[in-house]
């Protein structure tokens, strides 16, 4: 009785406490769900471990399928509109999280029609341990709603009516998100962006070439528009490929191409060996960009319409990203355009340190020694 | 582009975003090679009978008291607060209100757990009026007021304790007290020679044992007394695996400049949340390459946490934020809402440092306050202190 209390006397050390992971992507008539349940936590409700050695194995979870997905399936209930939606048959897996080892639920659930609202009511293990919590993700056409479900909170309501408003701002405000802390693609663009204040001679290459510094800053600020536009039209375009599978090359291969088109960019600003004209360039490269979106945008299973409205969404906002950086940095640069310091220190100094960080990822990435923070 | 797509909603979306992108879920279900392929080891296998007994039978209250004992004993042992939980529902066939004390002096052990004092004091007072000289809701009330700094309370627990038993555990509890209210030099010895005068219980009650121990070595330490590293080894000699004693050996190791031997310590309990803290500050330390993934581990955890409502943690997630992540704003805010809550010395160690990295000296007044009120003795916080003091003075 004594240890007790000598238990309560001093403070403990705690774990992160039991939860569920559910997820719910909300499609035309269809909710398709993966969850995951701590084996723990599974093991207390069902018993997996029948030989009672202290060691769940994959034959006891096997075995125990049935028993797992009856348990859980008993639990939750999904519907459509107040119409409760039907489970499909269950596959099971697991998955190593940084807490232990769950078990992965994955079904579908079918639905009378497509919902303008969804309710989830959960209920899993709140008889056994009422410190459980569900934590519910719900995603609708990209958008994601959350909620932690909890004894108290046993059933939640999603108003899922169809309307790309949300999905517009969220993809947008992402794409925007993306350009202002993406390390890389805003290195890219600022390389792109810091000589535009001289004009070369398409025929003149090499480290002395003719540099002419414009004479107008609205013809020059169009010129950079077009040239970041080529960019993003570039982008665009295979990103769009890649989410739809049409493309697909290893992270590794398109990490490592955007490296190198930062590098060319950059020592093409001090030693001028590619072609004087930008756009092409700036679209060429902007392609080997958007490949860099595979991997990232590859999970997302979005209706064909809310795929198509997210992606222009998710362009623009890059779009508009570059086109507010164009805007602090070109009037410096044009300000600076006369100087002897900007075309000889500034413009050659910047150049220089980005080429060295992006041959430094170049190494990191075609290398595969991840090495670099970002 | 190396950061994922989804990860970028982290920014802005709260709850969906972390469940989306940072949640651990957000790894890749597999399918395992072979059936032997062992996935997770289980802690409380040999507990399974009486568990099954239980659920069978679940109005038994004998039974449903020794599963709780059992299950808060586990939940202490291997720092897992889910056996919290399954305690809680052990006990839940009993109401709220009128439940026998036995069930209502566990209850308040939860709650304590669970960081809720108020409850857990007025559970136990509850039983105190059923059982005057019932010794365990005595010091369970003593380590509550200990945790909120009410010295003069928990001393008055501790006393009444000491009437219904006699011998080395009333004997730490009063020291316990003593050691924060002016007195350490004297509750240092008074442990010890409690330990030798009752040696017999000591063997055959490791854990009071350990409570001791682990007393002493704090204690020492405040005091700024060598024999503090003698006093953990002895409980380390104990038991190695006490989760509170990991975190606190850990801690007097980092104090010291020897993060190496918390790495080698700690490497097999990254499942405990403070206990991965203390290991991602010893890699930080060392410069050892897997930091950012503890950090990010930890980060995803803490997160988990204030989704789930829980603000257990809030003393480790300060540190973590601190030194860890760089923010310390948001340190002392946690460190802030955490002293409101507990008061302990690594409460106001953490409260002092992060008001002197945010730049606001004035936030540790509590701080000051308590230790001038208390005659805390501790070194490590005078010099902090007085840093405070220093720069309080120099911005005005």
């Amino acid at each position: 009785m004594l240890c007790l209390a000598i238990a309560g006397s001093m403070p403990a050390s705690a774990h992160s406490a039991s939860s569920s992971y559910l997820h719910v992507d909300v499609q035309a008539r269809a909710l398709v769900v993966q969850w995951s349940i701590a084996l723990r936590d599974l093991d207390y409700a069902v018993g997996i471990d029948t030989d009672g050695d202290g060691a769940i194995t994959w034959g006891e979870v096997r075995r125990h399928a049935a028993a797992i997905d009856a348990y859980a399936l008993s639990r939750l209930a999904l519907s459509a509109d107040g119409v409760p939606c039907t489970f499909g048959a269950v596959s099971n897996l697991v998955d190593q999280l940084n807490d232990g080892t769950y078990a992965v639920l994955r079904f579908q659930a079918a639905c009378a029609s497509a919902p303008a609202r969804v309710g989830v009511h959960y209920a899993l293990l709140f008889d056994l341990d009422p410190l459980h919590r569900g934590l519910l993700t719900l995603s609708v056409g990209g958008v994601p709603h959350a909620a932690a479900l909890s004894p108290t909170l046993q059933d939640v309501q999603f108003d899922v009516a169809p309307g790309y408003r949300e999905t517009v701002r969220s993809f947008f405000l992402t794409g925007v998100d993306h350009l202002l802390t993406g390390i890389d693609h805003m290195l890219f663009v600022t390389m792109l962006l810091v000589p535009a204040m001289f004009r070369r001679r398409l025929d003149s290459f090499g480290p002395g070439a003719a540099m002419l510094p414009v004479a107008d800053f609205s013809g020059m600020f169009v010129e950079s528009l077009k040239v970041l536009s080529a960019f993003t039209l570039a982008h665009g375009t295979t990103l769009t490929l890649s989410v739809l599978h049409i493309v697909s090359i290893p992270e590794r291969l398109s990490e490592a191409g955007i490296a190198l088109t930062i590098l060319a960019t950059a020592l093409d600003n001090v030693f001028h060996f590619l072609p004087a004209r930008r756009w092409p360039l700036a679209f060429a490269f902007g392609l080997v960009h958007g490949l860099g979106f595979a991997t990232a945008l590859g999970p997302m299973s979005l209706p064909p319409m809310a795929l198509g409205v997210a992606l222009i969404s998710f362009n623009l906002g890059l779009e508009a990203a570059q086109v507010s950086i164009a805007s602090v940095v070109l009037p410096i640069g044009f300000l600076l355009r006369n100087t002897v310091v900007y075309p000889r220190r500034i413009l050659p100094g910047i150049s220089g340190a980005v080429a060295v960080v992006a041959l430094v990822w170049f190494t990191d990435r075609a290398a595969g020694l991840n090495l670099m923070p970002f | 582009m190396t950061k994922s797509f989804l990860h970028l909603f982290c920014k802005k979306g709260g709850l969906a975003c972390f469940l989306l992108a940072c949640a651990p879920a957000q790894a890749s279900p597999f399918l395992p090679a072979s059936d032997s392929v062992v996935l997770e080891h289980l802690p409380d296998a040999s507990d399974r009978g009486r568990h099954r007994a239980l659920a069978a039978d679940p109005h038994n209250l004998a039974l449903a008291l020794s599963v709780a004992q059992g299950d808060l004993g586990r939940a202490r042992a291997l720092g897992d607060p889910r056996y919290l939980g399954r305690a809680q529902a052990a006990l839940a066939p009993w109401p709220t209100p009128g439940a026998p004390p036995e069930v209502t002096l566990l209850r308040a052990v939860i709650l304590q757990s669970n960081h809720d004092f108020a409850g857990a004091l007025a559970a136990l007072d509850q039983v105190l009026r059923q059982r005057p000289h019932d010794a365990q809701a005595w010091l369970t009330r003593a380590a509550i007021h200990q945790a909120q700094a009410e010295y003069h309370a928990a001393l008055h627990d501790c006393g009444q304790f000491a009437t219904t038993v006699l011998g080395l555990a009333p004997d730490i509890c009063t020291a316990s007290a003593m050691s924060l209210n002016g007195h350490a030099p004297l509750a240092l010895r008074a442990v010890e020679l409690s330990l030798d005068a009752n040696a017999a219980e000591a063997t055959r009650e490791p854990q009071v044992a350990m409570w001791g121990l682990t007393l002493a070595a704090e204690t020492a330490e405040r005091l700024g007394d060598p024999s503090a590293e003698t006093w953990f080894a002895r409980a380390m000699a104990l038991d190695a695996r006490d989760p509170y004693l990991l975190g606190a050996w850990s801690d007097w190791l980092l104090d010291h400049d020897r993060p190496r031997e918390v790495i080698a310590l700690l490497d097999g309990y990254t499942r405990v949340d403070p206990l991965l803290l203390r290991l991602a500050l010893a890699e930080q330390a060392t410069g050892h390459a897997a930091l950012a993934g503890h950090v990010a581990d930890l980060a995803a955890r803490f997160e988990a946490s204030r989704l789930r409502g829980d603000t257990v943690h809030r003393r480790e997630e300060a540190r973590f934020a601190l030194y860890l992540q760089r923010r310390p704003a948001r340190a002392l805010a946690l460190a802030r809402d955490n002293w409101t809550v507990q008061r302990e010395p690594a409460d106001a160690r953490i409260l002092l440092e992060t008001s002197l990295a945010a730049g606001q000296p004035a936030a540790a007044d509590p701080i000051l306050a308590w230790m001038q009120a208390n005659t805390v003795q501790d070194v490590r916080l005078a010099a902090l202190a007085a840093r405070v003091r220093a720069s309080t003075a120099g911005g005005s």
